[in-house]
């Protein structure tokens, strides 16, 4: 076969995109031509260089901030912002004096009651999803964590993908031992940890690399029984966690729901 | 109106499905663009877009999509704003270029490494450095590039070919293209 196909099929093979019995047919013809050997080389070590050494260009933090807020719409995220569609309720008992008998006053109240009980609900459904549950809070704070950690450059105290080296660092700085596994092979790399501060105690973070991203998972201690807290998204940033063996779990990264989905199954 | 729950509603769902992106859309746009303060300008003005054409993304992989409103978007900035870059022709045949990673020298590891990789991307005429980002950076399939890109498939392969082909070259010129 020609070198011009074997080239093409040199280049979706480095990329993982050429068929089994093709890449055998290359494997043979690359045995024999020495010119499409040193093509390959070529793209193998070009390609390298650039997934080893290139710059990955994050989004400064003030860019995410001015999206946000250049986007139309109610912002879902921030602290709870007054009904403005609905009135406060009325205090019946203030309406109820105005009536001449006891009936017709027992009528207004009712009424005034069931205006009070309508605009209570109006208010109740417009304030409920904007007010952050004790859960909501806490993945506001382990978002803030996470981009606090990124924009100081401080992520990690300790840089080592070895669990041998960062479970020991942790001992004698918190009063207790999390579990730190490296789970590489899944796409989800250890890159080391740090200490942060959550939940009015000191937290361990360990901090994992997927892609060209960040996930940070925040650690310590349960009371609770095994369970899964609802999933948020704040600011584009996905926070996902559970509690189980005894601590608990809060994950939070840019990367895709999904794909953090997967390592808070792992851990 | 600012209660509006169906703009509030497509924009929760724009926030989960567009912003995670955010780095993504930023990096290319700072490849293209090869200045951060204009890639600023192109993404912000991106996302405007894409929240304005939101309905027309189908599934929930938003990734593409909206990497190729970042593309277009640039290049029409671009254009407003720069003078327009020569072209440069990419019908070469694979086996006329010398062998430049022949040289080990540019394999070993070194210091200055980033940031010979970095200006040898810059230096890449855009078409050959828009799918070397997004292939290499972004690890988008063939397909999905192809998407992005609006063209064939094999299009995609032939300068993701060639674009390695230039960087091999930059890489082992002395100094490493700068630019």
């Amino acid at each position: 076969m020609d070198c011009e196909e074997m080239c093409r099929r040199i280049v979706l093979a480095l990329d993982g995109e050429l068929d089994a019995p093709a890449e055998a047919a290359l494997d043979a013809h690359l045995e024999a031509c020495p010119a499409c050997r040193q093509f390959r080389q070529t793209h193998a070590t070009a390609r390298a260089a650039l997934r080893r050494a290139a710059s990955y260009h994050r989004a400064p933090l003030s860019l995410r901030e001015a999206i946000a807020g250049a986007l139309p719409g109610a912002a879902v995220d921030d602290e709870p912002r007054p009904a403005v569609s609905a009135p406060p309720p009325r205090r019946p008992v203030a309406r109820a004096g105005r009536g001449s008998g006891w009936f017709f006053g027992w009528r207004l109240l009712n009424g005034a009651g069931l205006v009070a009980a309508a605009c209570a609900a109006i208010a109740l459904a417009v304030l409920l999803p904007q007010r952050p549950s004790a859960d909501g809070r806490l993945a506001e704070a382990v978002v803030a964590a996470h981009a606090r950690a990124q924009l100081t450059g401080h992520a990690l105290d300790v840089a080592s993908s070895d669990r041998h080296t960062v479970k020991p660092w942790f001992s004698g700085r918190l009063d207790f031992s999390p579990p730190v596994r490296d789970f590489g092979e899944r796409g989800f790399s250890l890159a080391g940890a740090r200490l942060d501060y959550l939940e009015r105690r000191a937290v361990a973070v360990l901090v994992y690399r997927h892609r060209q991203h960040v996930i940070d998972v925040f650690i310590w201690p349960a009371d609770e029984t095994a369970q899964r807290p609802p999933a948020h998204t704040l600011q584009g940033y996905h926070v996902l966690g559970k509690t189980a063996s005894g601590m608990n779990f809060r994950a939070v990264s840019d990367v895709e729901a999904d794909d953090l989905q997967q390592l808070v199954d792992l851990l | 109106m600012a209660d509006d729950p169906n703009l509030s509603s497509r924009r929760a769902r724009f926030e989960a499905l567009a912003l995670p992106h955010l780095d993504a859309a930023f990096n290319l746009a700072r490849w293209l663009a090869r200045d951060s303060d204009d890639a600023r300008d192109i993404v912000q003005e991106a996302f405007l877009r894409a929240f304005d054409a939101f309905d027309g993304l189908r599934g929930d992989n938003a990734r593409p999509w909206l990497l190729a409103i970042v593309r277009n978007t640039c290049f029409t900035w671009l254009a407003h704003n720069r003078e327009a870059r020569g072209q440069v022709s990419y019908e070469e045949s694979q086996h006329a270029q010398s062998d430049p990673a022949a040289d080990p020298a540019w394999l070993a590891l070194r210091a200055d490494e980033r940031q010979r990789v970095d200006a040898a991307i810059a230096h890449l005429p855009p078409e050959f450095r828009e799918v070397v980002v997004l292939r290499e950076l972004e690890d988008l399939s063939y397909k999905e590039i192809a998407g992005v890109l609006s063209i064939p498939v094999g299009t995609v392969m032939s300068r993701l070919a060639r674009g390695r082909h230039l960087l091999a070259r930059y890489l082992t010129a002395d100094g490493g293209g700068e630019l």
